[in-house]
C-alpha cells in the first residue's frame, strides 16, 4: 500500500503549474527590478488551495529562481527569500481560510462588488509585501554587515517599487485569477475525446 | 457590520498610503542629505581653486610646431614668465627693464630669432604683441597667450 499524502495528485499538480508560471515570469520580468507576478501567484495558491500549497510554490520559485540567478547567489538570502515568500502564500490560505473574500473562488455566484473585493486584495497584497521587504532588507543588512537602520533605508526605493507595483497587480489581476483558475477547476470531468 | 468591514478596510489603505509616504519621506529626506553633503564639499573644493586661475599658453616653435598648454592652473598674481616657467623649460636674462626670455625647451634665439609673446584680443579676433615684459604682465582668469619663435 503507497504511503498517505497530505496533499493531493491535483495539488501536486496545482504547485508544479503554479511554479512553473512564477519561475517563468520572474525570468521574463527580470528587467523589471522588483515589479514580479510571482508573489500574486503564490498569494492566489494560498487562496486557493490552502496555506501548504502557497508556501510549497513560494519555496520552489525562489529554490528555482534564487539558484539560478542572474544577480548570484547568496544561501543566507535565498533561505530568507524563501521564507519570505511564504508570508504570500500563509497569508492567502488564511484569508481563505476566514472568509475575508466570502466565497470568492469557491463558488460561482460570487454577487459582491468587483471593486471592493479588488481594493481588499490590493490591501492584502500591499501587506504582505511590506512585511516581506521589512524581513528580507533587515536579512540582507546582517549577511552584508550593515546596521539594519541602514540596510532598511538602503531598500526604501526597492521597497516602494515593490510595493506599489504590487498594490496594483494584486488590484487588477487577483481576482481575475481566482476567477480563472476557479472556472478552469470547477468543471468536475474533462473527457479526453471532448 | 457591513459598515464596520468597510471601515476597517478603509482604514488599512490609509495605512497603505501612510507607509507609501513614509517611505517616500524618508527616502527623499536621505537623498537630500546627500546632496547637500555634496553641494558642500563642491564648495569647499570651489574655495580650494578661489586662489588659482585658469590660462591657456601656446608654444609656437616656428617649425610648424604648435604646443597648447590649455587649462594651466597657476596662482593667481603669477605673471606670464612664472606661468611659462611652470610649462616649459625656460633660460632667461635679467635687466633693468625687466626678464628677456632667451630659451624654451631647448630652443634658444640667436641673431636673426627671439621668443616673443603675444596675447589674444578675443574681440578683434587677433593675436597682438606683448606690450610689457614677460614678468610684468600679470595674467588674469581665461587669458590666451602665447609664445612664438620669431625670425627677424
Amino acid at each position: 500500500m503507497p504511503p498517505k499524502t497530505k496533499l493531493s495528485t491535483e495539488e501536486l499538480s496545482f504547485i508544479g503549474v503554479m511554479t512553473s508560471l512564477s519561475v517563468a515570469t520572474n525570468y521574463l520580468m527580470l528587467s523589471l527590478t522588483n515589479v514580479k507576478l510571482m508573489d500574486l501567484f503564490v498569494f492566489v495558491s494560498g487562496y486557493l488551495r490552502g496555506p501548504l500549497v502557497g508556501v510549497l510554490v513560494g519555496c520552489f520559485t525562489w529554490l528555482i529562481y534564487g539558484t539560478l540567478n542572474p544577480y548570484g547567489f547568496s544561501l543566507p538570502i535565498l533561505i530568507a527569500t524563501m521564507s519570505g515568500e511564504s508570508i504570500y502564500g500563509i497569508i492567502g490560505g488564511l484569508s481563505s481560510h476566514f472568509r475575508i473574500f466570502g466565497d470568492f473562488g469557491f463558488s460561482s455566484s460570487f454577487k459582491g462588488d468587483v471593486w471592493s473585493l479588488n481594493f481588499k486584495f490590493a490591501i492584502l497584497g500591499f501587506f504582505c509585501t511590506f512585511i516581506y521587504d521589512l524581513y528580507t532588507n533587515i536579512i540582507s543588512g546582517l549577511v552584508s554587515g550593515l546596521p539594519i537602520v541602514a540596510a532598511l533605508i538602503l531598500g526604501i526605493p526597492f521597497s516602494l517599487i515593490h510595493e506599489v507595483s504590487n498594490l496594483i497587480l494584486f488590484f487588477f489581476g487577483a481576482s481575475i485569477l481566482i476567477g480563472a483558475i476557479h472556472r478552469f477547476t470547477s468543471k468536475k470531468e474533462v473527457s479526453m475525446y471532448g | 457590520m457591513v459598515r464596520r468591514s468597510v471601515w476597517v478596510w478603509v482604514s488599512a489603505g490609509l495605512l497603505c498610503l501612510l507607509a507609501v509616504s513614509f517611505y517616500a519621506s524618508v527616502y527623499y529626506y536621505m537623498e537630500y542629505t546627500k546632496y547637500r553633503g555634496l553641494y558642500r564639499e563642491a564648495l569647499s573644493e570651489l574655495k580650494k581653486y578661489s586662489k588659482y586661475i585658469f590660462v591657456d599658453i601656446l608654444i609656437d616653435y616656428g617649425n610648424g610646431t604648435r604646443v597648447w598648454y590649455n587649462g594651466t592652473l597657476v596662482p593667481r598674481g603669477y605673471s606670464l614668465f612664472d606661468a611659462t616657467r611652470v610649462i616649459a623649460e625656460v633660460q632667461y636674462k635679467r635687466y633693468s627693464w625687466g626678464v628677456f626670455i632667451t630659451e624654451i625647451n631647448g630652443v634658444s634665439g640667436d641673431k636673426t630669432h627671439a621668443w616673443l609673446w603675444y596675447q589674444w584680443n578675443s574681440t578683434s579676433g587677433k593675436w597682438e604683441m606683448g606690450s610689457v615684459g614677460a614678468d610684468s604682465f600679470i595674467l588674469r582668469d581665461g587669458d590666451v597667450v602665447s609664445w612664438v619663435y620669431s625670425s627677424f
